[in-house]
C-alpha cells in the first residue's frame, strides 16, 4: 500500500480518463451497471435501526381526557368557525383571569351568529311590513 | 434493465410525432463525455405544443403514448426499460438554447440528440447544487469543452459571475 497521494491521485484520474474514453455503447452498460448496483445498495440498506436514534411521535392527549387521544374531527366544537371563536374566548377569559382581572363577558346577541341564514327576499320583507302595520 | 430501449422509444416518439426536438440532459448526458455516473433517472427534455384551446403545456399526450405501449407510470416518472424517464420542458433560456444546441449522437445504430458539454457544464453552474459543482469540476478537468463556446454562452446568459466564484473557490490554484 502506497501513501503516495500525488500518486493515488494520478491513479485515479488515468482510471476516469480511460473510463470516459470508452465507447458510448461500453459507457451506456456500464450505466445499467451501476443503476443496478446502486438500486441493491438501497434495497439492501435497512430504513429502521433500532441503533439510530429517532423520535417516535406520541398521541397528543389533553389534560382533561386522561389517556384518550383527541380526534377533533369526532367533535363538533373542534370544528368551525363558532367552534374557534368558543376556544379563542375560553382562552381570553383563562388569561385574564390567571392575569388577577376580571374579564368582561358579554351574552352574545342572536344577531352575531355566524350561522349562515337564508337572505330575505323583498317579498317576505313587505309582508312582513304589512302584518306589523295590520 | 436496458438504457438502449429508452432512446430507441424516444425515436419511436419522434418519427410517430408526439413530441418535437428532444435531448438527453443530466447525468445521463454527461456520460457521454465523461465517465459514466451512478444515476437514477434519465431527464428527456423535450419541445412542447400548447393543446388546441389550453394555454398550458400538458405531458398529457407523452404520458398516453407510453402508457398505451405498456410503459408505467410512476410519479412524474415513465419506466422505459426498466429506467424511470422524466420528460421535462426546457426551464429556461439556458435550457432552451440546450435543446435547440443539441447534437446528435451514434449509439450502436440509432441517433439520439444530447445536450453539448458546454451546455452541460453551464447548467450544472447555474443549477449550482453540490454534485452539479462536481460534475462541473469533472469537464473542467476532462478538456472536452471548448473554452470559447463555453465562454460564450456563460455572456449570454449572465453566469460570469457564478463562474468567477466557481472559479477561485475550485480553480484557483490548481
Amino acid at each position: 500500500m502506497s501513501f503516495d497521494f500525488q500518486k493515488i491521485f494520478d491513479s485515479k484520474a488515468a482510471h476516469r480518463r480511460q473510463l470516459a474514453d470508452l465507447s458510448i455503447g461500453e459507457k451506456l452498460t456500464l450505466l445499467d451497471a451501476l443503476r443496478e448496483r446502486a438500486i441493491a445498495i438501497r434495497n439492501a440498506t435497512p430504513t429502521h435501526h433500532s441503533s439510530v436514534l429517532s423520535e417516535d411521535p406520541v398521541p397528543y392527549h389533553t389534560v382533561t381526557s386522561g389517556t384518550q387521544p383527541v380526534r377533533p374531527l369526532d367533535n363538533p366544537d373542534f370544528i368551525g368557525a363558532e367552534a374557534a371563536l368558543k376556544r379563542a374566548s375560553a382562552k381570553a377569559i383563562a388569561r385574564d383571569l390567571a392575569a388577577g382581572l376580571e374579564p368582561i363577558v358579554r351574552t352574545p346577541h342572536p344577531s352575531w351568529s355566524l350561522k349562515t341564514e337564508r337572505p330575505v327576499s323583498d317579498s317576505e320583507q313587505s309582508q312582513s311590513r304589512d302584518s306589523h302595520t295590520s | 434493465m436496458n438504457i438502449r430501449e429508452v432512446i430507441q422509444t424516444l425515436n419511436q416518439m419522434q418519427s410517430d410525432g408526439v413530441v418535437g426536438r428532444c435531448a438527453v440532459g443530466g447525468a445521463v448526458a454527461a456520460t457521454f463525455y465523461l465517465e459514466p455516473f451512478a444515476t437514477l433517472d434519465v431527464d428527456i427534455f423535450v419541445t412542447m405544443r400548447p393543446e388546441p384551446g389550453r394555454l398550458l403545456l400538458s405531458l398529457d399526450p407523452i404520458f398516453d403514448y407510453l402508457k398505451a405501449r405498456g410503459c408505467a407510470i410512476e410519479g412524474e416518472y415513465v419506466i422505459i426499460g426498466g429506467w424511470p424517464v422524466q420528460f421535462l420542458p426546457p426551464t429556461g433560456p439556458l435550457v432552451e438554447e440546450a435543446l435547440a444546441d443539441s447534437v446528435e449522437m451514434c449509439v450502436e445504430g440509432s441517433t439520439v440528440r444530447v445536450f453539448t458539454a458546454e451546455h452541460l457544464a453551464s447548467i450544472a453552474l447555474q443549477t449550482g447544487r453540490a454534485k452539479d459543482k462536481s460534475r462541473l469540476l469533472q469537464f473542467v478537468e476532462s478538456g472536452k469543452m471548448d473554452g470559447d463556446v463555453f465562454r460564450n454562452i456563460l455572456n449570454r446568459h449572465g453566469l460570469e459571475e457564478k463562474w468567477e466564484r466557481f472559479s477561485n473557490q475550485f480553480l484557483s490554484g490548481s
